[in-house]
């Protein structure tokens, strides 16, 4: 009877005690790491920020004590180099407040300095407010050279955030970012002497058709009826042909929009954007460049821009409202475009589609592997794995293969079993591998990736 | 209280005779169990007045008398008996059961309530002792066991689905002791069957075919009426526990499922009477084939409060007050971002939770001629989507950008009055109903949303000897839509007591959901809008059901076969113009029919429940291209028990095959089929009663252990590959303690 009895007592205690709740609340300090080991000052990078990385929003305010050194450099805006904040007596004390991630300073040039001396200065973590700490990464080295190569970092991209408002060109040596806005621009002149080639913004949704006329003063808006239902991107019918209004994702110059311009055709080109009108355009070409008319569609104010090539750069570009325009850095200068793009998707037949979250590799001399970490882990990869690796240089070969793609009720996400081994503009191997597709606070817009330099 | 009076003076006269007494025992013949609660009518040869006696726990009645006396016996589950005692000190009287599918009393939809064999509708019902031999924790595995019902899961958003006589859920009305449940979300436009506490239904109520002059709009393929447990013992207390392990995942903090549930009545008096529960359930997820923190099938946690109070003044009045509350969290872990050695591993994470409560009012009034039944009800409904990053150091949670923070409100008053007149020839109902929804969401455009409904209505039953035919017509004004008037025509003939037939046409509607009215999608790449000018959908409905019992055995077959066709389905339609959003349009047409054979055989102990179904499925996708035909899905189910009855052990087996399902889809403008392949699904109780205070089950779900099933969907942008529809083999134990005052 007793036993039944507590028998049952236990029976219910067992299925009834799991439903109590379970107290989580976890104290651990928050570690100060300097974001990057290394970075490099030059004549033509004369400013830098450098950054230190909270390993959680800051839990309150607080502040930092920062030592530098250097071997016969002398500090000063006339001298050899200067911070801001300033440095006083060999140290920069950096406040942070509460919900900060990151903590910053910039270094710049001095006007007296010898890029030539090869010098360095060292910045060590001297003291962190309590409930804080230094992490390992406590030393950040900064070269005053030409010549800087980044051996390890991390990059967050930025487009702008959820509204990929920008294009980000990242050149990963140097762990330098630069960004331009998406509708800055429309047309890509070819700055090779192998062709003459003119791509569109893909970045910014820009598609050009063309109508079978070669005067382009002819060309109204009688020409265009029915254009602004067939120019969408997407353009979900696959029987309008839009997709032929596009360059070819990938990259081929001899698969662009506007591939037959020479033919003397004039093109109806569509822009994104406020106060971007469409345009009609006619392009030829002359002995050392191209010659770009335009006019809005019902006008015929034209416009006439002569482009002239230059070797340095892959491309030069043109916003029709303004002529030419820089856009990509020089075509050594930069590995990565980051921002929205133009997709050709197989939809029963090709239709355009944009996507956000895109990669493009820069054309000149760049190329990448991706790597799966079931294969070779990415702490593992090194130069032994270069001459095994399948190498793609379609300017598109990143993509957006680095994410899975979100649908109703799923949300994108990384794709977290890859990485990529780049061969960058200037001939360097670097693994990279996706830490974030959004930014800390969930925004689409920023992800971020860090890199290895691979040694040879 | 008649009979209690002539019982006592009956009794008074005896006493005084001296203490002789006759012991009837009134027994199951298909299994030898004492019958509770028979009506045992007496008369003593030459005397007009007649006496009545109700047998006990041990199926007992003492009669103070050995005097020769005329019995007649009635019980609502057993076939009637007449007989007659002579002078003897014990008799033994055994009853054959009806079928206990026939005997069930039903209300939804009744003029008054009434068993299953004497409804015009084609009913059928699931009752608690059933509910507590399945150990079941949830509904939707309840009805899932039933022919011309299947259960999906939406592994988005982990909530539940229905498909009844190949209908979806949007198409099926839910009631709470006959008043309409709300809260009916997400794309799937359903009501959410997980979330309903199992242990405080006495009776799950299912009619087929629509019951749209009764019950409004979406009562179309059907309704499924939810009868609550209602306390009459001076005090009652109920305590069920129960623990099971999902698929072979099992902790016992963190994984499986917990479930504890408590209900208490009171009954101070016949006049008043309170009641209370309080269910707490824990899902802890199922990790499946995903890696890491994410799970295929995602936690979820409930808790879920009623309190009710009944007052009964008089014969002529009762006051019912009821109120469900209802607190539910679905958690989706994200998976761990701990790629960069210098930030604290984070995941983003969602939950999704509902709150849900509803104030029911009822009140009847009994006058001499008529009966008046007034039902007010307020319900609040709401559901929130909040993702945040879960810091897995310190676990601190920082929402999101705010356009991933989504809610959905949903506040409705409901009112409805309607009176029963019996006269000579049958009954009449005529009732009126209000409803006011009001409704917010961060999917609709900007704004409260507001629809009105009025409604008339009536139905009247008239019976002709055998025949019984009941004709109801409703008339509603809504503030949204113009409606037309919604007929129905139900009959059953009576051959005799072994052989029923039951013929319907009904009408039914559906008016569209707020979301079809003012849906608000827009970003890059969708672009899809609301359609404030849609109108209901409306459905011809058919269906028939022929019943047969063999007089001896038990045994009952029954046949069953509906049809229908659905007009004016809404769909989504994207204009060829320029830049013309996706929205929704009145245009599909869209066919089913099926039928199902069901027989319920028992052999002394040993019970065997069993049946065939077939659903056929025609869908006019657009107005271009009407698919080639039918197709075909059949199901098959069983379920054999066995009883030792002295030991109280009951052993059941629980199947049913449900057989593949496809559909056409358009893609690139021409139908392709898609197939969802068949599974099936058994499980295994052993049911132990002791001394009726204690119930202990334990046994083993989904005995094939299955999870996903293939499907071939015609690929889209968002096409699937595999259906989720269980979560491999569990086991369960069960534990039940009744403390009752009697």
């Amino acid at each position: 009877m007793n036993f039944k009895k507590t028998l049952l007592i236990c029976l219910m205690a067992w299925t009834v005690v799991p439903l109590a709740c379970k107290d989580d609340v976890v104290l651990a300090p928050i570690t100060i790491n300097f974001t990057n080991p290394a970075s490099g000052l030059s004549s033509s990078d004369k400013e830098n920020d450098i950054t230190l990385t909270l390993s959680r929003p800051a839990s309150g305010n607080g502040s930092i004590v920062l030592g530098l050194s250097s071997l016969n450099l002398n500090y000063g805006a006339n001298q050899d180099f200067f911070t801001n904040p300033d440095m006083k007596n060999d140290q920069i004390i950096l406040p942070f407040s509460e919900g900060d991630e990151s903590i910053g300073f910039t270094m710049s040039v001095g006007t007296n300095l010898n890029i030539q001396k090869e010098a360095t200065v060292t910045i060590n973590i001297l003291k962190v407010t309590e409930n804080f700490q230094a992490g390992t990464q406590n030393q950040h080295t900064v070269s005053f050279s030409e010549n800087f190569v980044s051996d390890a970092g991390i990059i967050e991209l930025s487009a702008g955030g959820s509204g990929f408002t920008h294009q980000a060109f990242v050149d990963i040596s140097k762990n330098n970012q630069t960004q331009i806005a998406n509708n800055a621009w429309d047309l890509g002149f070819y700055s090779g002497s192998d062709g003459n080639y003119i791509t569109l913004n893909s970045g910014g949704f820009v598609m050009s058709r063309p109508i079978n006329k070669t005067d382009l003063a002819a060309v109204g808006a009688t020409d265009t009826i029915g254009f602004a239902a067939a120019m969408t991107i997407p353009q979900y019918d696959p029987s309008v042909g839009a997709a032929a209004w596009v360059d070819a994702p990938n990259g081929d110059l001899s698969n662009t929009a506007m591939h037959s311009f020479e033919n003397g055709q004039v093109y109806i080109v569509r822009r994104v954007g406020e106060n971007r009108n469409w345009k009609k355009i006619q392009i030829t070409t002359s002995a050392d460049g191209y010659v770009l008319k335009s006019a809005d569609i019902s006008s015929n104010e034209i416009r006439t821009v002569s482009i002239t090539k230059d070797p340095a750069y892959n491309f030069l570009f043109a916003d029709l409202d303004n002529g030419l325009i820089g856009v990509e850095p020089q075509k050594e200068k930069w590995d990565l475009m980051y921002g929205t793009y133009t997709e050709v998707l197989n939809f029963g037949g090709s239709i355009p589609y944009g996507y956000k979250d895109y990669l493009i590799i820069n054309r000149y001399n760049t190329k990448v592997a991706e790597v799966l970490i079931a294969d070779i882990p990415f702490q593992s990869f090194s130069k032994e794995h270069l001459t095994n690796t399948t190498w793609n240089n379609d300017t598109n070969a990143i993509g957006s293969k680095w994410r899975n793609g979100g649908g109703p009720g799923s949300e994108p996400s990384l794709k977290e079993d890859r990485y990529y081994v780049i061969e960058d503009a200037a001939g360097l191997y670097y693994k990279i591998q996706f830490t974030r597709l959004t930014s800390t606070s969930g925004e689409r817009g920023y992800p971020e990736f860090k890199y290895e330099k691979i040694s040879e | 209280m008649k009979h209690l009076l002539i019982t006592t003076v009956f009794l008074m006269s005896i006493w005084m005779e001296g203490q002789a007494q006759t012991i009837l025992r009134l027994i199951d013949r298909s299994n030898g169990t004492p019958i509770e609660q028979g009506v045992v009518y007496i008369q003593a040869p030459n005397q007009k007045g007649r006496h009545v006696f109700i047998s006990d726990t041990n199926g007992e009645v003492h009669l103070p008398t050995t005097a020769i006396l005329y019995i007649e016996i009635s019980h609502i589950n057993f076939k009637p008996k007449k007989d007659t005692v002579h002078q003897t000190s014990v008799k033994t009287v055994y009853l054959t059961p009806e079928p206990t599918t026939l005997s069930e009393v039903v209300v939804v939809g009744q003029h008054q309530p009434q068993s299953i064999k004497n409804a015009v509708f084609n009913v059928r019902a699931i009752n608690s002792d059933r509910i507590e031999k399945l150990a079941a924790t949830d509904v939707p595995t309840l009805l899932s066991q039933q022919l011309n019902i299947r259960m999906s899961r939406d592994n988005a958003t982990g909530t539940s689905g229905i498909s009844f006589q190949g209908l979806s859920g949007q198409y099926v009305k839910v009631l709470i002791n006959g008043i309409p449940m709300e809260g009916r979300s997400g794309v799937a436009n359903a009501i959410d069957l997980g979330q309903l506490d199992v242990n405080l239904i006495e009776k799950i109520e299912i009619v087929e075919g629509p019951m749209s002059v009764e019950y409004g709009s979406d009562a179309l393929a059907g309704v499924i009426n939810i009868v609550t447990k209602k306390n009459k013992k001076p005090f009652e207390a109920t305590l069920v526990t129960q623990t099971e392990t999902v698929g072979d995942e099992f902790d016992f903090f963190d994984k499986g499922i917990h479930s504890v549930g408590l209900l208490l009545g009171i009954a101070p008096s016949d006049k008043i009477s309170a009641n209370l529960s309080a269910k707490r359930y824990l899902f802890m997820g199922w990790q499946g084939e995903s890696e890491g923190r994410t799970q295929d099938w995602y936690p979820k946690q409930q808790s879920i409060f009623n309190t009710g109070l009944q007052f009964t003044p008089t014969n002529a009045l009762s006051i019912d007050y009821q109120l469900d509350w209802l607190h539910e969290t679905l958690s989706n872990h994200g998976p761990v971002v701990d790629k960069n050695p210098l930030k604290d591993p984070v995941a983003i994470d969602e939950t999704y939770t509902t709150r849900r409560q509803q104030h029911r009012l009822q009140t009847i009034i009994n006058t001499k001629q008529i009966e008046h039944n007034t039902s007010i009800s307020f319900s609040d409904y709401t559901r929130n989507t909040n993702q945040y990053i879960l810091n897995l150091v310190n676990n601190d949670k920082t929402n999101t950008a705010s356009e991933n923070q989504e809610y959905v409100q949903l506040k409705s008053w409901f009112l409805r009055h309607y009176l029963t007149k019996n006269m000579a020839f049958g009954s009449l109902v005529i009732g009126a109903e209000g409803q006011i929804d009001h409704s917010s969401a961060t999917t609709l455009s900007k704004g409260e949303k507001t629809m009105e409904s009025y409604a008339l209505y009536s139905s009247l039953e008239i019976k002709l000897n055998k025949f019984k035919f009941r004709p109801g017509i409703r008339m509603e004004k809504n503030s949204q839509f113009s409606t037309v008037p919604t007929a129905t025509l139900n009959a059953q003939y009576k051959f005799n007591e072994k052989i029923q037939l039951r013929m319907g046409y009904g009408r039914g509607y559906r008016t569209p959901s707020i979301r079809e009215l003012y849906h608000e999608f827009i970003d890059s790449n969708h672009n899809i809008l609301g359609n404030p000018n849609l109108e209901p959908e409306y459905s011809n409905n058919f269906n028939t059901r022929l019943d047969y019992s063999f007089e001896k055995s038990s045994t009952h077959v029954l046949l069953a076969a509906y049809y229908n066709h659905l007009k004016n389905k809404i769909t989504y339609f994207t204009p060829t113009a320029v830049n013309s959003p996706t929205s929704y349009i009145n245009l599909l047409e869209y066919t089913t029919w099926g039928g199902r054979i069901e027989a319920t055989h028992p052999i002394k102990s040993f019970k065997i429940v069993g049946g065939v179904g077939l659903l056929a499925l025609e869908q006019k996708l657009n107005e271009f291209s009407q698919v080639p035909d039918f197709t075909f899905s059949p199901e098959i189910n069983l379920q054999p028990s066995f009883t030792f009855q002295n030991a109280h052990l009951t052993l059941l087996l629980n199947c049913k095959y449900t057989g593949a399902v496809s559909r056409y889809q358009i893609v690139e403008e021409q139908p392709e089929l898609g197939k969802i392949e068949g599974y099936f699904m058994g499980d295994f109780t052993l049911n132990k009663k002791i001394k009726n205070a204690i119930t202990l089950s334990a046994g083993i779900k989904n005995l094939l252990n299955v999870s996903t099933i293939n499907s071939s969907s015609p690929n889209g942008p968002h096409g699937g590959s595999a259906f989720s529809v269980g979560y491999g083999r569990s086991y369960f134990f069960y534990f039940k303690y009744n403390f009752s005052q009697p």
